[in-house]
């Protein structure tokens, strides 16, 4: 795994995010989009890239269909229906179509992005970055992770402990199965309000809030951070040009006017910038020169 | 206007302010634990119900918190809740809204004590059943900003038409997991709350003796 500075993926995140959500251009969206899933594969996490893309796709489609069916603009008609009841006449235009594509593009690259920088940093390091600054939330959301954990083990506990005493779990009348569940729940609640206590309790005999607090490692900036925020600097200078020049921007209705070249030119651009982090990422995990040395 | 994105800058702003309070106040160590417990479960129990379609009693366990330990804290568990239980089933643009929807539902039930000191199990359980449509309205509205184009009435209208089945699926969740549950949950939190506030009888008399 590489290991960047949260800090540093933080604000590569965002200003992904940004852009996603300001461009209107779909190249620009889809170019972003492919270097992230290039990026998380290199990082091996296939699999999730196909989880998320299940769930993304039936979110997109849902808003691919939606889009056109709501919104009756736009000039080049392709399918016109004969009146309905209550709804009156329904046309789909290419405009609106377009429209939802896009929106759909960008949703992906939303859940995409997520997922790569969940990819590319630590939980744990996260946490501590903003320990230093909100502690007793970041104290109460690790507590929280934690007891998650801890109650799928209680669960499976309680759970044998009744069968022992001849709780049938495998009940086929669902309300006797809910019947037996029941007390589970109950046991595992109270249980857990229990623990919260001694939890407390701990807490307070190790001196919590009672100074400073200590930690064990520190997280430092490295070569490879520097190096990304150089990037970063780079992508947030070509978003404010763009806004600032008007580039990236496609008008879909009234009529869809297709893509400007001053647009694409730009686009180079941004995809080199993007193009270099892919490298930075492939290079970290297979060439042993940048391995060792950022 | 991007009113998505302005939509976001606000929420982002009032998370903010939310937490830079919680993080002022003067919490103690039992509180912390007992939130992060009470969100733990909340967040928990949304894992089981995941095949079925928005049937899951994390509403239910937030605003039972909100109820007996009040406003303030009702928020914040429905936020951890939200936030905790995502780290799991994946993060994403959709996590500030659940957290803003969790932490209203826990508000909204610390809020309701105040006016109804002892509800009816049906009442409560009603209060519940409403908490699904307006989280999934809530919901709605995030993707409608984003998504939908232009921002008009008959969009409106049916992108929440679009979800009807599937929030009253989340609001039926809401109710039985209320009428069954409810009663017996509020008892062991209150009955907990006078736990943690205890005071140690004084036994001065003696020591001087």
């Amino acid at each position: 795994m590489i290991k960047i500075h949260p800090f540093t993926m933080i604000a590569f995140s965002s200003i992904l995010f940004f852009m996603t959500l300001i461009y209107t251009h779909p190249l620009y969206s889809l170019s972003i989009l492919v270097f992230i899933i290039v990026g998380t594969l290199l990082l091996g996490k296939g699999k999730e890239v196909k989880t998320t893309m299940k769930y993304g796709m039936y979110a997109a489609i849902s808003i691919m269909i939606i889009n056109p069916l709501v919104y009756q603009g736009g000039r080049t008609i392709l399918f016109k229906s004969p009146r309905l009841f209550l709804i009156g006449k329904l046309k789909i235009t290419l405009e609106a179509l377009a429209y939802g594509g896009n929106m759909a593009l960008k949703l992906l690259c939303i859940v995409f992005i997520f997922l790569f920088y969940a990819a590319m940093t630590d939980r744990d390091e996260t946490f501590s970055l903003f320990s230093k600054y909100a502690h007793k939330l970041t104290l109460t959301l690790s507590m929280t992770i934690n007891i998650i954990h801890r109650l799928k083990l209680e669960i499976l506990r309680v759970k044998d402990v009744m069968i022992l005493r001849g709780v049938n779990f495998k009940e086929k009348n669902l309300i006797k199965r809910m019947k037996a569940y029941y007390p589970i729940l109950k046991v595992i609640f109270i249980a857990s309000l229990e623990g919260s206590l001694d939890r407390a309790e701990s807490l307070y005999s190790r001196g919590y809030g009672k100074g400073i607090r200590t930690s064990y490692s520190q997280i430092k900036m490295r070569r490879i951070d520097y190096f990304m925020n150089g990037i970063n600097l780079t992508l947030l200078f070509l978003l404010v040009y763009s806004i600032y020049s008007n580039v990236g921007f496609v008008k879909f209705y009234p009529t869809f006017q297709g893509f400007d070249l001053t647009d694409i030119k730009f686009l180079i651009y941004i995809d080199i910038a993007l193009f270099v982090v892919i490298l930075l990422i492939r290079g970290c995990k297979k060439w042993k020169f940048l391995k060792y040395r950022i | 206007m991007n009113y998505g994105v302005i939509s976001a800058g606000i929420l982002l702003v009032s998370f903010i302010y939310v937490f830079i309070s919680y993080e002022r106040r003067n919490i103690s160590v039992k509180e912390i634990s007992l939130l992060a417990t009470l969100s733990a479960l909340a967040g928990v129990a949304r894992v089981p119900f995941v095949a079925l379609p928005n049937v899951q009693p994390t509403t239910f366990l937030v605003m039972i918190s909100g109820y007996v330990f009040g406003p303030k804290f009702g928020f914040m568990t429905g936020a951890f809740a939200a936030f905790a239980s995502n780290c799991f089933l994946g993060q994403g643009p959709w996590t500030p809204w659940q957290m803003l929807a969790w932490g209203l539902a826990g508000f909204s039930a610390g809020i309701f004590k105040k006016f109804f000191k002892y509800p009816s199990r049906l009442f409560f359980s009603i209060l519940a059943f409403c908490w699904g449509f307006l989280f999934d309205y809530i919901m709605n509205l995030w993707h409608w900003l984003f998504f939908v184009y232009p921002l008009n009435l008959q969009s409106f209208i049916f992108t929440y038409i679009n979800s009807f089945y599937f929030d009253l699926m989340h609001s039926v969740g809401n109710f039985v997991f209320a009428y069954l549950f409810g009663k017996d949950f509020i008892n062991i939190l209150s009955r907990f709350k006078d736990r943690i506030s205890y005071t140690e009888i004084p036994v001065e008399k003696i020591k001087e003796e």
